[in-house]
């Protein structure tokens, strides 16, 4: 027995997407992929595109709600159901109900935790022990959609934003490769998001975001360099000139108020103090150089 | 085995019965691997269609056996000789099907929601399976096959049944007084 095969369109932009969809493509034929249009000033394609076209995947331009509607309107996709992944166009519901089945969104949180456009990195900055992903009906709404599944996996002491990110990418295949056949066999109930109320949001960092504010806590401190370890990243001042800080620890107690700095006898540990505790930077970048331990940097600075 | 050595209606042989198989020699096993070989070239050549069961009589063998691929994903052959369904259960279901030795039509079928079969697997040990849904509907189509039944002899009365398969891979249906009714390859 022969069956038409199943399609699915693909919406996604980023470098998560371009991740996402290079396994989708193994395992669900793309009848289309739908990403944003690169702006002008950038040369090279996004990963999107290129993984578009060296498999031979059709691929669609959208940039706004409104331009989606309007490709969706002359494009008359086949598919029952579209995968959303990195996207970064709010669909509207004329959109969703263009699929019979809706969109799926692959979202990187638990939900209802960490709705929103960034959840990764405030899930590494609240020092939770672990976050998950979602398999989630889109909604018009800002990611209240019913839920296929989630699962969940722990956040290490050690993870930043882009090795959790890695690890949620994955997590996130499997979870698409097992549960994406099953909802299309109609064998999958989609549930509402469990406590609504308790929901908790992200938002799109800025790059303010990574100055070092001193006063807080050296635990906070130390989740926001992890946090922030791709983007802004935690910078500060150190002996006049802007450092960015890659690695650090705590250590208990403070001497001195918060931002004070303080070096061993043996000029090896650069110590600063906070609003709680105190900060060691283990690994730092001065503006312009490669990165360094905090020993290599006491060599030419901080005399 | 490649896609041109799976037969197409108006080959005879396909309304035909097929026979038992007793032993399963090395000449059964080498044809079981050149079904599944057949199968997967048939489907590389496909835009719009995927391969999900192939019975022996499909690449003129005329032997009880067929494969089929049971994992969502489509990775996994599973093995049926001498094949019976024991038990149907549930309502009967209509969707689309479609046949490797049936060009260009696909017909909405009614076939049981569960069914029970029994069959002997390569290693010659006998096993039963429940299945529902797709793989109930895939275990129905393929049993018919061992017995000279193809999916078009279930809607042969049913003149909205018929659809043919579009370059873009969307279903049309088939107009049956023109294309169906007086068809001489299908019937």
């Amino acid at each position: 027995m022969k069956k038409t095969s199943e399609t699915i369109v693909f919406f996604g932009s980023g470098p998560v997407a371009a991740a996402s969809l290079g396994h989708l493509s193994e395992v669900f034929s793309i009848e289309a992929v739908i990403t944003k249009a690169r702006a002008a000033h950038h040369r090279v394609a996004a990963p999107v595109e290129i993984l578009a076209s060296t498999k031979d995947l059709p691929l669609l331009f959208a940039n706004t709600r409104q331009e989606l509607d309007e490709l969706l309107e002359k494009t008359n996709l086949k598919s029952r159901v579209g995968v959303i992944v990195d996207f970064g166009v709010i669909v509207s519901q004329g959109a969703i109900d263009h699929f019979e089945l809706g969109i799926i969104n692959s979202h990187f949180s638990l939900l209802p935790e960490w709705r929103g456009a960034d959840p990764i990195t405030f899930a590494v900055l609240s020092g939770q022990p672990k976050t998950g992903v979602s398999l989630m009906l889109i909604e018009p709404t800002l990611d209240t959609g019913k839920i296929l599944t989630q699962k969940s996996l722990p956040i290490t002491p050690k993870d930043t934003t882009p090795t959790l990110t890695d690890k949620l990418i994955n997590l996130s295949n499997l979870l698409l490769a097992e549960y994406l056949p099953q909802y299309l066999e109609g064998s999958v109930k989609p549930r509402s998001q469990p406590h609504p109320d308790r929901a908790t949001y992200s938002r799109k960092l800025t790059k303010e975001d990574g100055t070092i504010n001193w006063d807080k806590s050296a635990a906070e401190l130390e989740r926001e360099i992890r946090a922030y370890a791709e983007w802004p990243r935690s910078r500060t001042m150190l002996d006049n000139k802007e450092v960015i800080v890659v690695a650090a620890h705590v250590v208990p107690g403070n001497n001195d108020k918060p931002g004070a700095i303080s070096i061993d006898e043996k000029r090896s540990k650069i110590t600063v103090a906070t609003g709680k505790d105190s900060l060691q930077i283990d690994i730092l970048q001065p503006a312009g150089k490669k990165a360094m331990t905090a020993q290599a940097f006491l060599l030419g600075n901080l005399k | 085995m490649k896609k041109e050595d799976i037969i197409t209606l108006p080959h005879k042989s396909l309304r035909q019965r097929s026979i038992r198989i007793g032993i399963i020699t090395d000449d059964i096993l080498k044809l079981i691997t050149d079904m599944k070989s057949a199968m997967l070239d048939w489907e590389a050549a496909r835009d719009h269609e995927i391969t999900v069961g192939l019975a022996a009589v499909q690449v003129n063998k005329l032997l009880r056996i067929f494969i089929i691929r049971d994992k969502p994903d489509h990775s996994a052959f599973a093995v049926f000789i001498n094949p019976e369904i024991t038990k149907y259960e549930g309502k009967l279901i209509e969707d689309y099907e479609g046949c490797l030795s049936i060009k260009d039509i696909y017909g909405l079928v009614p076939r049981y929601e569960k069914v029970r079969v029994r069959a002997m697997g390569v290693d010659g040990k006998i096993f039963t399976v429940k299945a529902s849904g797709d793989i109930a509907r895939i275990l129905q189509h393929e049993t018919d096959h061992t017995n000279g039944v193809v999916f078009i002899d279930h809607i042969k009365d049913t003149p909205d049944a018929f659809y043919q398969l579009t370059e873009k891979g969307n279903l049309h249906k088939l107009d049956y007084e023109k294309d169906i009714r007086n068809n001489r390859i299908l019937w």
